[in-house]
């Protein structure tokens, strides 16, 4: 080691024998001035420090106590979901049961069954309508496609 | 609480643990990233990032590792990734807002103030390596050996980094300082 550097020892108090370095100190220029340097320089550093408010500090604490919760916020969500999609079932199950049990009129729960039956066929119908008119457009690109306008 | 108290208590997940790490080191780590960095909300930002690793990470602690020099160390990586990241965009430099220093300044507070913004300008202006130990040394207060040991550098490299940050500066500030 440059027994220079060790002025950075020396001034910040890491020398086990600082009174060794004191007397190359006194006999080296370039160490006088680079301690007068330092000392100045520290100074100004500690001139000011910036202030940070208290309002900082919660709103960081506030952050940083998201990590360890979030187990628990997932939980919460994950109570949420399940509660939202019982009572989006609840009434379909409702109604199923109140269908076997108070059924008194079964005609019109025949009836509701037919119209039910009847959606749904709708429901096919539209659905092999559109599969036959998507195989009916591509049949015509395929013709297209080999026709002589490409 | 004890640090060692505070480490337990984070790696047992204990939501207070958090509130005590930040009073204890909030200030100093917000000191450090200011000077390393030089301006306000993106040292907000990093102070965030860096305590947010300090928890996501203390899994990973060692004992052998003294805890503040483990955190400066977490807090000068995450300075050095913003740094990397402002590099590419070029906009470091136009963030700063430092005054100039004016010569006929009539209240010597001021002037005291603006010697500072000179002194940390010309911190913020040292290459990376220099600027950490610089910082390290002189803001965190950590040892040659200790900053060594963060930087896994030997204490001659410390002390040569230290000694170009210090002549740079001393360049830069002759007549200032």
């Amino acid at each position: 080691m440059n027994e220079c550097q060790q002025i950075y020892l020396y001034f910040y108090g890491e020398l086990k024998t600082p009174e060794k370095f004191s007397k190359h100190l006194q006999s080296c220029s370039f160490c006088q001035n680079q301690l007068a340097f330092l000392q100045k320089m520290s100074k100004a550093m500690d001139f000011e420090k910036v202030q940070n408010s208290e309002i900082t500090k919660i709103k960081f604490k506030q952050r940083f106590s998201s990590p360890y919760n979030k187990s628990n916020k997932q939980l919460f969500v994950a109570a949420v979901i399940i509660l939202c999609s019982f009572i989006a079932i609840l009434p379909f199950n409702y109604s199923q049961q109140s269908a076997v049990k108070y059924s008194d009129n079964i005609d019109k729960d025949i009836s509701e069954l037919r119209h039910k039956i009847k959606n749904l066929s709708q429901r096919k119908f539209s659905k092999h309508f559109h599969n036959k008119s998507l195989t009916k457009i591509k049949n015509k690109i395929a013709k297209l496609k080999t026709s002589k306008i490409w | 609480m004890s640090e060692q108290k505070i480490i337990y208590d984070l790696q047992q997940q204990k939501h207070s643990a958090i509130d005590v790490l930040i009073d204890m080191y909030h200030e100093r780590i917000f000191q450090f990233l200011w000077k390393y960095i030089g301006n306000f909300h993106d040292t907000e930002d990093l102070v965030q990032e860096t305590f947010l690793r300090v928890i996501k990470n203390i899994h990973r602690y060692e004992d052998r590792e003294i805890f503040s020099a483990w955190i400066y160390k977490i807090a000068s990586n995450a300075a050095k990734d913003y740094l990397r990241k402002k590099k590419r965009t070029q906009q470091r430099l136009q963030n700063l807002s430092l005054p100039k220093l004016s010569s006929k300044n009539p209240c010597q507070e001021a002037a005291k103030r603006e010697i500072h913004n000179h002194v940390l300008r010309s911190v913020q202006e040292l290459p990376l390596d220099q600027r950490e130990v610089f910082l390290m040394r002189e803001e965190a207060g950590l040892t040659f050996k200790e900053i060594s040991q963060i930087l896994d550098i030997s204490i001659n490299t410390a002390l040569g980094r230290m000694h170009y940050a210090v002549e740079k500066l001393r360049k830069k500030l002759e007549g200032i300082v």
